[in-house]
């Protein structure tokens, strides 16, 4: 049984059992939160109003049709729930409270569960190590000297430590699935349109995505299934039913020369796993899609293109801080903006700015959109020859805090694997694998058709013996639950 | 070499940076374009570039049953509201507009 089934099946037997894995969570997620500074919002009061909710859900809807009934679940700091703070890990948002729910919040109140803390975060979910929060790094629970991984590193880090079961991040470029890498636990983006973005603070619209964290697959598959679905909110999401053609038993992979930025020890990995994946069946494809290594560039003319739109909304005015010293409308939009951004933000708004610039839009942001559909189309037709693309999630294992906090560029190179599937707004799912070479996690990434979210799932059990991820207890904080749940 | 004029792009994007941040910013912008001659290399068919079908504009526009010339009246509309507000970098829907 799976960390989530045990305690929704304890919740059944005994509806007053939610108050006391409340309060585990809280002591786990305390423990956690010492460590890795995971938790930038978290109430007692809120809490107790959860749980009674979550009581009188049971009244009405009865215990068995509440699927994570009295499950914590953490939540990223750039979705709104409704009477918590939702700053973004950003200044310019201190002090900010949700004014509504987001349709994924909803879904989590309907379903039953607990909606325990609002994690820290790359500030406004730019970047790939979580240092850039306003409000403090966060450490990778693994190694403590190490990065998460970002934007949704400490969406990682509370269910790789042990503090929660299941949490929500956000995933752009892979913002997602390298942290689940990085931290060793599965985390899933869905196929663009099947998750609901109202109530997400947008990054990039065209390549945001809503998904879940946890310690399993049938968790991950638990969590995506009540945050999927169409919403009248969102009118880019999509109910398109796919049809699994007749399983053509092939897995294509990325030919070497894509590979070549590898560290040896994911490298090997791989090698492993591609032997184990032949070994059940299955034919690998070697392919080489036309665009795919220019996906780095496409991504950051069209990411920050679309952030630099987004992240005007935030000019002193309708939204979180006013800078007091403003004398003049105009004084009031640069100093607010200035002063409460922090460097990676403004970063991306300047780089959105520049390819957006008369003179340089054709050049990038109209080439970069032209490369993306055409990147699309080859994914089109890996998918006609293969069912699935078989990839490394990270080039390499979770690097030293502070090792490429001065080289952007060195930093982008992370999402280097992750990207396509955002670009091409594909489902991927990030799972962790043995590292026979290291103590470190290494996560290995599925890809496939556009819509075949559960069959993705479905796929990655059926290659069992593949994934790792570590036992509970073992977790800095995985102990308080064993305890509690043995 | 790349040209960028970071005082033109901050008045655009109405930020205002301290120099320390200014000669750092400069220097990752004009690596990062660099970068991007890798894209302009990158030869396109012109099959290649038309979106599909299933772009998430379209099926917005198909699902609110609008005419075109309904959609683009509509744009027209909020775009101009949006030409009298100082902050002009976005557009209601978040889609990047031209400079």
């Amino acid at each position: 049984m799976t960390f989530v089934e045990k305690l929704v099946q304890m919740h059944v037997a005994d509806h007053s059992k939610i108050k006391s894995s409340v309060d585990v969570a809280k002591r786990a997620m305390a423990i956690v939160h010492k460590s890795c500074h995971t938790t930038l919002w978290q109430e007692d009061a809120y809490l107790d109003q959860e749980i009674q909710r979550v009581q009188g859900l049971i009244e009405s809807k009865g215990a068995a049709n509440l699927p994570l009934l009295g499950v914590p679940v953490g939540i990223k700091d750039n979705i709104n729930v409704k009477g918590t703070k939702t700053t973004c890990a950003s200044k310019i948002l201190e002090n900010y409270q949700s004014p509504y729910e987001a349709t994924v919040s909803t879904k989590l109140a309907e379903a039953g569960a607990i909606r325990f803390c609002k994690l820290n975060m790359d500030e406004f979910a730019m970047g790939s190590s979580n240092e850039n929060s306003a409000y403090g790094a966060v450490k990778n629970p693994k190694d403590l000297q190490r990065v998460p991984g970002g934007s949704s590193g400490a969406s990682a880090a509370a269910v790789a430590g042990g503090g929660l079961p299941l949490s929500l991040g956000s995933d752009t470029g892979g913002s997602i699935r390298q942290p689940a890498a990085f931290t060793g636990v599965y985390g899933f983006k869905p196929s663009y349109g099947r998750v609901s973005r109202y109530g997400l603070v947008a990054f990039a619209s065209s390549l945001d995505q809503i998904g879940p964290f946890a310690r399993s697959n049938i968790d991950i598959q638990k969590l995506y299934g009540v945050l999927e679905g169409v919403d009248p909110f969102d009118d880019s999401t999509r109910n398109i039913e796919f049809k699994a053609a007749a399983a053509k038993n092939k897995v294509a992979v990325l030919s070497e020369d894509l590979l070549k930025d590898c560290s040896p020890e994911v490298f090997s990995a791989y090698q492993r796993c591609l032997s184990s994946i032949e070994s059940k069946g299955f034919e690998l494809v070697t392919v080489n899609p036309k665009g795919i290594k220019e996906c780095l560039s496409i991504y950051y003319i069209l990411a920050p293109a679309e952030a630099a739109a987004n992240l005007a909304r935030f000019d002193g005015v309708r939204y979180g801080q006013r800078e007091p010293s403003a004398k003049t409308l105009e004084e009031v939009f640069c100093k607010t903006r200035s002063k409460y951004f922090g460097s990676e933000v403004k970063r991306r708004i300047i780089t959105g700015t520049y390819v957006l610039s008369a003179g340089y839009q054709e050049a990038y942001y109209r080439k970069a959109n032209q490369a993306r559909s055409m990147l699309r189309r080859e994914f089109q037709k890996i998918f006609l020859e293969c069912d699935y693309l078989f990839l490394p999630t990270t080039p390499s294992t979770a690097f030293k805090l502070g090792e490429n906090a001065d080289n952007p560029l060195a930093m982008y190179l992370n999402d280097l694997f992750t990207i396509p599937a955002n670009l091409a707004e594909l489902p991927a799912l990030s799972f962790p694998v043995t590292n026979e070479d290291g103590p470190l996690p290494i996560g290995m990434q599925l890809v496939g058709p556009y819509g075949s979210d559960q069959n993705i799932l479905e796929f990655e059990r059926s290659i069992a013996g593949l994934s790792s991820c570590d036992d509970l207890g073992t977790s800095l904080a995985g102990s308080v639950w064993q305890e509690y749940l043995s | 070499m790349t040209q960028i004029n970071l005082k033109h792009l901050e008045k655009l994007a109405k930020l205002d940076l301290p120099p320390k941040e200014k000669i750092s910013l400069e220097a990752d912008l004009k690596k990062l374009v660099g970068r991007f001659a890798e894209l302009a290399a990158l030869e396109i068919k012109e099959s290649e570039k038309t979106p599909l079908s299933k772009g998430s504009d379209k099926l917005c526009a198909k699902k609110q049953g609008l005419r075109n010339d309904e959609i683009v009246n509509q744009v027209l509309s909020i775009e101009k509201v949006l030409e009298q507000s100082p902050c002009r970098l976005g557009s209601a829907f978040g889609v990047p507009r031209v400079l």
